[in-house]
């Protein structure tokens, strides 16, 4: 599954490659692609919930956003974007 | 020993010339707190319902409260209220920066401002004392040359609230700018054109006695356990300021777009963001007063396309409204908007809104080339924008009808104007689209100002914040509507707490909850008051702003939105096909509130709060 940072500034990341087959929680998918690339694991805390993530970015999963519980499958399209907090 | 408050109240009269100063009693700062709800007692006291803003009766209020000047996370904030001359009722705004610590320390609380100076003054405290001087040398200036010469040779090292030519030629949607270039602004409900109307130029401040705390080694305890959390939790911001969740925020559909009709605008968004601002004109951050995050952006533009510019960037309100709800994603014309618009002192949010207005105005007809001075006003168009904002702030032109704010011109206008011209009560949107998040409708629809995103907050509770102790333990589902007439309800009451102690909401991002602003307002005063009782003042301020309104004229008729807003599917967007309920949350606010079916708060209620005396007094009027 590739998932996609938009925009690749805000992250210093363009995209992250990362390898399983069938389903993960998102929880499960993020904690995958923390340990494939090291900036996102300098993004991801190390304990997290569910308020904490959404204030470091939301994540997208075909197009809706998604919370930690949600399901992921490798077939999805999945983006990381910066957090809606602010304005 | 009572902490936070100086416990003392300055009030000029600049008809009569006279400055007095008096004392707050313990009782009426526990029950008001302080900013909005300290001016909202005396407000409901001394201005008629009836009161024309614009006259010497209306009274300009400043107000910090217990946590301003003290180490609290992001309590360098003040409030400015008045009646407001765009909308006619309750008129709120706020600022950063410094000024309201240098009033605090400079012995007051509050500053009360009525009448009307015979000739342009300007105002100088310090802890040295209290003058009026002669402004005329100042009035027709712009808000940087004034604060300029203010803090650097009539006080050197003051902090200066100040208006520009829109708030001496009492444009409605002038602003009142605070901190020089910083460009710290109080820019809602044209509040500017009060302190225009009463011929006041500037307010100049400088203190330098520190407030007392009751609890030092408790507060600052408490402050470094919160402050990894509340730096962590804000990082975006403070790396790409208020303006880095353009991006996010399309793509969850809550991006005005070309007056409120789209709802994408993917490539436009990404060029306007704090990302594209970071990789052009970004010259440094600013943090106001006791601020961790610093999401404050400051910008340098050498010799541009449309002039110079060093000073504040813009925010996210601006360069959604100047730039995406116009269809403007040129960030060079919206960076030097936003300082026009800083220099001339009007409110960008009203600004942008107006300016989409009259775009789709002449999309439709409404505006021919000859209302419109030759100006090419289709969609998108960078230089209209900015020449517009030229002529708002110098009420000429075109400018001089879209300066009295869309209401206005809508009505001047007729024929469809009517129904695209966006705003509550008379305020303009702010640029957050109530479809994406249902509470956000309800709030818009029942702030005191009019449109309001910050007098509620909820849709931060629909995205990413929870409140165990108000009842959210989990993030809300943006598209629900039962229970949102409760939910917001409750966070109106807290928001009128964050502007009675002032401080940021954007605490709320880092972690902070309820019981946290609590415990500071302890530890900082010396009070043991426990949450029911901070909540009960939270309520009481919101009513008190109700009542008012009420006074004015205002009930259920005036709680609503838009029709576009109510009916129009945007189709595209990451809330295409959302629609919000409003009367269904409406009912049921007004039922948690306990106010009546048309919006009137019940007898029992007033009791309740113990607020009879106020209420008899704004009725009385």
């Amino acid at each position: 599954m590739l998932v996609k940072f938009y925009p690749p500034s805000f992250f210093n990341i363009s995209s992250v490659a990362i390898d399983f087959t069938g389903a993960l929680t998102v929880e499960e998918m993020l904690k995958c692609l923390a340990a494939e690339d090291k900036k996102f694991g300098t993004i991801l805390p190390l304990d997290f919930n569910e308020e904490e993530i959404r204030n470091r970015f939301l994540v997208f999963v075909n197009g809706r956003v998604a919370g930690l519980k949600d399901m992921v499958s490798d077939h999805d399209m999945v983006e990381i974007v910066p957090p809606v907090s602010g304005g | 020993m009572l902490g936070g408050y100086t416990a003392k109240v300055l009030r000029v009269n600049l008809s009569t010339w006279s400055i007095t100063v008096e004392q707050l009693e313990e009782k009426i700062l526990r029950k008001y707190i302080g900013g909005v709800g300290l001016a909202a007692k005396f407000f409901l006291e001394e201005v008629p319902a009836n009161t024309d803003p614009l006259s010497p009766d209306n009274m300009l209020i400043f107000a910090t409260g217990p946590l301003v000047g003290t180490a609290v996370p992001t309590s360098g904030r003040h409030a400015v209220v008045a009646k407001s001359p765009l909308t006619g009722i309750w008129g709120e705004s706020d600022a950063g920066g410094y000024w309201g610590k240098e009033l605090k320390w400079a012995g007051y609380d509050m500053l009360l401002i009525s009448g009307r100076a015979l000739y342009p003054v300007y105002l100088l405290i310090t802890n040295e004392g209290v003058r009026i001087e002669d402004a005329s040398h100042l009035w027709g200036k712009d808000t940087f040359e004034t604060s300029e010469f203010l803090t650097k040779e009539a006080v050197p090292g003051g902090v200066a609230a100040v208006i520009g030519p829109a708030g001496e030629k009492q444009v409605k949607l002038a602003a009142i700018m605070h901190d020089g270039k910083h460009g710290r602004a109080a820019g809602r409900a044209g509040l500017g054109a009060v302190m225009g109307s009463k011929n006041l130029k500037a307010i100049v401040v400088k203190g330098d006695q520190p407030n007392l705390i009751a609890g030092r080694r408790e507060l600052s305890e408490s402050i470094r356990s919160k402050m990894k959390q509340i730096r962590e939790g804000t990082t975006a911001l403070q790396k790409f300021g208020t303006s880095g969740s353009v991006p996010g925020i399309e793509k969850v559909g809550d991006l005005p777009i070309r007056n409120w009709r789209d709802g994408a605008w993917t490539e436009g968004a990404l060029n306007i963001s704090g990302q594209k601002l970071a990789e052009t004109f970004l010259s440094g951050n600013y943090r106001c007063h006791s601020c961790p995050i610093g999401c404050g952006r400051e910008v340098k533009i050498g010799e541009g396309r449309f002039g110079a510019v060093d000073g504040a960037g813009p925010e996210y309100e601006t360069v959604a409204s100047l730039g995406s709800l116009c269809l403007v994603d040129n960030l060079e014309a919206i960076v030097y908007a936003n300082e026009l618009c800083n220099r001339l002192g009007i409110d960008t949010i009203s600004a942008g809104s107006a300016i989409a207005f009259a775009m789709e105005a002449y999309e439709r007809g409404l505006i021919g080339k000859e209302e419109a001075g030759g100006l090419n006003l289709e969609w998108g168009r960078a230089e209209t924008m900015v020449e517009l904002i030229r002529q708002i702030g110098n009420a000429e032109g075109l400018g001089a009808v879209l300066g009295n704010g869309v209401r206005a011109a809508a009505e001047k206008m007729g024929g469809t104007a009517l129904e695209f011209s966006i705003h509550v009560k008379g305020l303009e949107f702010p640029a957050h689209d109530p479809r994406a998040y249902n509470s956000l409708a309800l709030t818009y629809a029942t702030s005191s100002r009019g449109a309001c995103h910050l007098q509620g907050f909820s849709h931060s509770f629909e995205k990413a914040v929870t409140m165990p102790q108000l009842g959210y333990t989990e993030i809300q589902d943006r598209f629900a509507i039962e229970g949102k007439g409760a939910m917001t309800a409750k966070l109106q009451d807290l928001c009128c707490l964050f502007d009675s102690l002032k401080a940021c909401k954007f605490l709320l991002f880092g972690g902070v909850k309820v019981e946290h602003l609590l415990e500071w307002l302890n530890y900082v005063v010396g009070w043991d008051m426990d949450l029911s009782e901070f909540m009960l003042a939270g309520e009481r301020i919101s009513n008190l702003k109700r009542i008012y309104n009420n006074a004015c004229g205002i009930s259920r008729k005036d709680d609503t939105l838009p029709p576009r807003i109510l009916t129009h599917k945007r189709r595209t967007g990451g809330a295409a096909e959302n629609l919000p309920h409003l009367g269904m949350m409406l009912s049921e606010y007004y039922q948690f509130r306990g106010w009546d079916d048309e919006g009137f708060p019940t007898i029992e209620k007033i009791r309740q709060l113990g607020i009879e005396e106020l209420f008899n007094k704004a009725n009385a009027q």
